[in-house]
């Protein structure tokens, strides 16, 4: 009688604390499809952080055209979900700079091209120097901040011809990072604001990608974890 | 006498006159040491401090999150049983939204156009997007930048071969006078044998520099592979969504 009276009380407990989850999980399921309904009606590109499934999704009018996979994730704080933000400023350790064309001189005789010397026996044949701005141009270390203050941060693995430098860097950003932000957190606290910040950890030329595709007055949404 | 474990005795006291202070004043020297360790443990909890009132702070759950109510179109709640059906209908909703049939996809940073029915990718074609430079024009100080249009576009002309009038941009790159005969800007070799037009001069189009498919160094329009753009040029209905990332 006494284990029956026991089984009763611990089922009577839990089926409101599971539909409390169950409700709780709806509504940020119904925030998220509410704020991405007014995203697809744009017809313009935006972004889901999907920081649950790891991967970062690129989408007009509901359909995915692209995602990119997230390799590592940190988080700190914890924003509002269910808003549409908008990207306000991208930094980056060395931004990518537009080459300004040169304009030849129209009284100069123009030189005949001569054609690269072809690749030796066995050598791949050299891609040709372009004066263009390419993927390979674009960062792998950048910020992200967005329009409420959130930060994400995006790095990419430590490439295997990093040098002795980029390498103390890498370790040095990595194993601060918790106290860092305890100490940002302080400080925002005492001017009355929160910190929230994701560091995102992806493949070298996703990194590179999202910075190509990601531009400041963009939108994205966030699914945080 | 005994002093740390050891038997001091009297000769060696005095052995030592003059040279080291007596062995009972010994002990009362490691003060600094234990004010050493005392300072370092408070530096330790001092951190451990910050760093747990700091996490405490980060990992709070929102505010935001408190007290929300979910309400439908004329803003009455929602009850918690019907709200997995509202959820389902709005899905509905934006599945309405996704382009209907083939469409195409343009990736600007791998220089790739897709031909895409749903979720399924019908062919993939190599191409070459935008250049991202910028001309400035040294007498009247109009600028130029040569980026692909991103965003969701559509075909909105379908031209069998096409012929290129040229813009002022492309004599001021040559260091060539613009002429003022509209004639001398048509130039009928350069775009191949069809082009798409999306609107506002861009076109998907032929090249006659195939051997840079795949890298950026158009002025804005996409250049394709003479097979991919007849093939696309034929699959395309004016009308099909072109969506450019």
């Amino acid at each position: 009688m006494r284990v029956l009276s026991t089984i009763l009380l611990v089922f009577l407990l839990w089926v409101p604390v599971a539909a409390a989850d169950e409700f709780a999980e709806l509504t940020q399921t119904n925030r998220l499809l509410q704020a991405e309904y007014e995203l697809a009606k744009s017809q313009k590109l935006y972004f889901i952080f999907d920081l649950q499934a790891s991967e970062i999704f690129y989408r007009v009018s509901g359909i995915t055209v692209a995602k990119l996979p997230i390799l590592s994730l940190r988080s700190w704080g914890r924003p509002a979900d269910g808003i549409a933000y908008t990207l306000t400023k991208r930094t980056a350790r060395k931004e990518p700079e537009r080459e300004k064309i040169a304009i030849p001189d129209g009284k100069e005789e123009a030189k005949p091209a001569t054609p690269p010397p072809p690749p030796k026996p066995g050598e791949a044949p050299k891609a040709p120097e372009l004066q263009a701005l390419e993927i390979a141009d674009m960062p792998t270390e950048y910020t992200l901040q967005l329009d409420d203050g959130t930060l994400l941060t995006v790095r990419s693995t430590l490439s295997e011809k990093a040098d002795f430098k980029e390498k103390l860097r890498y370790y040095y950003d990595k194993y601060s990072w918790f106290f860092t932000r305890s100490l940002i957190s302080i400080s925002h606290h005492r001017q009355g604001t929160s910190y929230n910040e994701m560091l995102l950890t992806l493949p070298e030329r996703e990194a590179r990608m999202l910075y190509w595709s990601f531009q400041e007055g963009g939108r994205c949404l966030v699914h945080w974890p | 006498m005994q002093i740390d474990g050891k038997h001091w005795t009297g000769s060696r006291i005095t052995g030592l006159e003059g040279q080291a202070p007596p062995p009972e004043q010994r002990p009362r020297r490691r003060w600094w040491l234990w004010l050493l360790v005392g300072f370092f443990f408070a530096i330790v909890a001092a951190f451990a401090g910050v760093f747990a009132y700091g996490w405490h702070l980060g990992h709070r759950p929102a505010n935001a999150q408190a007290g929300i109510v979910i309400k439908d179109d004329k803003g009455k709640p929602i009850a918690p049983e019907k709200l997995a059906a509202t959820n389902a209908k709005l899905e509905k909703k934006m599945a309405a939204l996704a382009p209907k049939g083939q469409y195409i996809v343009i990736d600007t940073a791998n220089n790739r156009v897709y031909l895409r029915d749903g979720d399924r990718t019908l062919r993939e074609m190599v191409a070459s997007c935008g250049s991202g430079n910028v001309l400035v024009d040294p007498v009247g100080g109009r600028t130029w930048t040569f980026d692909t249009p991103r965003g969701q576009f559509q075909v909105k002309s379908k031209v069998n071969n096409p012929v290129w009038i040229k813009p002022d941009w492309a004599f001021i790159e040559e260091g060539e006078p613009i002429p003022r005969d509209p004639r001398q800007r048509a130039d009928a070799n350069v775009m191949g044998d069809y082009a798409l037009g999306i609107g506002n001069g861009y076109f998907l189009h032929g090249t006659l520099y195939k051997r840079l498919l795949g890298r950026n160094v158009s002025h804005g329009c996409v250049r394709l592979g003479d097979e991919d753009l007849e093939f696309l040029f034929k699959t395309a209905t004016l009308g099909t969504k072109v969506i450019i990332y």
